[in-house]
């Protein structure tokens, strides 16, 4: 990221009074995921500590979208069957959701906080099909990728106000991307700015790095894991915008990057439809299982 | 189909306005092979959601067939 950039947006983010930060829960099962030696009762009593958590890691974990045989019914069965690394993820999804709350008084809003989540959960499960698709290692790494990709758009909308209105207002009417009017009005975009949300999460570079280039991954040189991961969360972005699912800030298809294409060895798919459709099952999987009410 | 104040552009609710309502839609899309795929299995989706083929009909094409 440009200097000047990083500048701006450490501005803005040092504006905001009260930066979101993660439950510590969400740190304690980070630090036994980074060690190994760490017992899994240290593990489960620290997230059965937190209720809410709990219920909503064993509603996740017994989606069908996980397709876990076993019912688990306990965070230790969870740890034990779902492994630590995915549970992380799954830990560090729910802990996001729990920061940006549903608002129901926002369905008139340019940018109901509902709309953004639907468009984050349809990303989530399109990067991780395409991820299986293309023999990615970690599949479910890319589902919280896709998570959070747009991060960086709810702390604007959150901590902009007006300001962030006037910029969807401006991006309508002149048939703009919101990145390109975020870039002209602002000096920086949702992607720069979740990029440092992340770096001050300190969550994994991987995210770190798909929250904050996923718009022009073209740009970037890392390893071949980094750039496929990129690769898939760009194209992914592209299939949930044309499918009118939730909302990005705009209304357009974004020019999918044909680097990423090759990349990923995306031949034209004969089953296009086919491949929407597992999307749209998967999507309300993850809707019942992420924003369920009950 | 939802319309949400948010929307730039009412989802289509007639055939004739998929066409209009896809060129606005990937008008920066770019003219990758990848993406006129996309574009014309939405396109597709689309009319058969707007006019959905009569329940039976696929049937009774297969057992006039059968019968001949």
């Amino acid at each position: 990221m440009d200097e000047q950039v990083r500048t701006r947006v450490q501005e803005f983010l040092g504006s905001v009074t009260q930066i979101p930060t993660l439950p510590d829960v969400y740190l304690k099962v980070k630090k036994a995921f980074e060690d190994p030696s760490m017992s899994v009762e240290y593990l489960s009593d620290a997230i059965r500590f937190d209720q809410a958590l709990t219920v909503s890691l064993l509603r996740l974990a017994n989606s069908p979208l996980f397709g876990y045989r076993a019912k688990i019914s306990s965070i230790n069965q969870a740890i034990m069957l779902i492994g630590l690394r995915e549970l992380y993820s799954l830990v560090l999804s729910v802990s996001v959701m729990g920061l940006f709350p549903i608002k129901e008084d926002e369905t008139k809003s340019l940018y109901p906080a509902k709309k953004y989540w639907e468009q984050s959960i349809a990303t989530a499960v399109t990067a991780r099909s395409l991820a299986t698709m293309v023999n990615y290692p970690r599949p479910d790494e890319l589902f919280v990728a896709g998570l959070i990709h747009d991060i960086g758009i709810l702390m604007e909308k959150m901590y902009l106000g007006d300001k962030f209105v006037a910029i969807c207002e401006k991006a309508r009417q002149q048939n703009k991307f919101l990145i390109d009017v975020e870039a002209e009005e602002l000096g920086f975009t949702h992607a720069e700015v979740g990029q440092l949300l992340t770096e001050n999460w300190q969550f994994p570079p991987l995210l770190i790095m798909t929250t904050g280039h996923h718009h022009q991954p073209q740009r970037i040189k890392e390893d071949a894991t980094v750039m496929d991961a990129l690769a898939i969360i760009h194209v992914a972005e592209a299939i949930v915008r044309s499918l009118d699912v939730g909302w990005f800030g705009d209304q357009f298809v974004t020019p999918v990057d044909l680097d990423s294409i090759k990349r990923l060895h995306l031949v034209p798919w004969t089953d296009m439809e086919t491949i929407i459709s597992k999307i749209e099952k998967e999507y309300k999987q993850a809707i019942d299982a992420l924003m369920s009410t009950d | 189909m939802a319309t949400w104040k948010y929307l730039w552009w009412e989802l289509p609710a007639k055939a004739e306005d998929v066409a209009p309502y896809l060129d606005k839609k990937f008008a920066n899309a770019g003219e990758h092979v990848w993406m006129k795929l996309l574009r014309t299995a939405l396109e597709n989706r689309m009319l058969a959601a707007i006019n959905p083929k009569p329940v039976g009909s696929v049937d009774k094409v297969t057992d006039n067939k059968k019968g001949a």
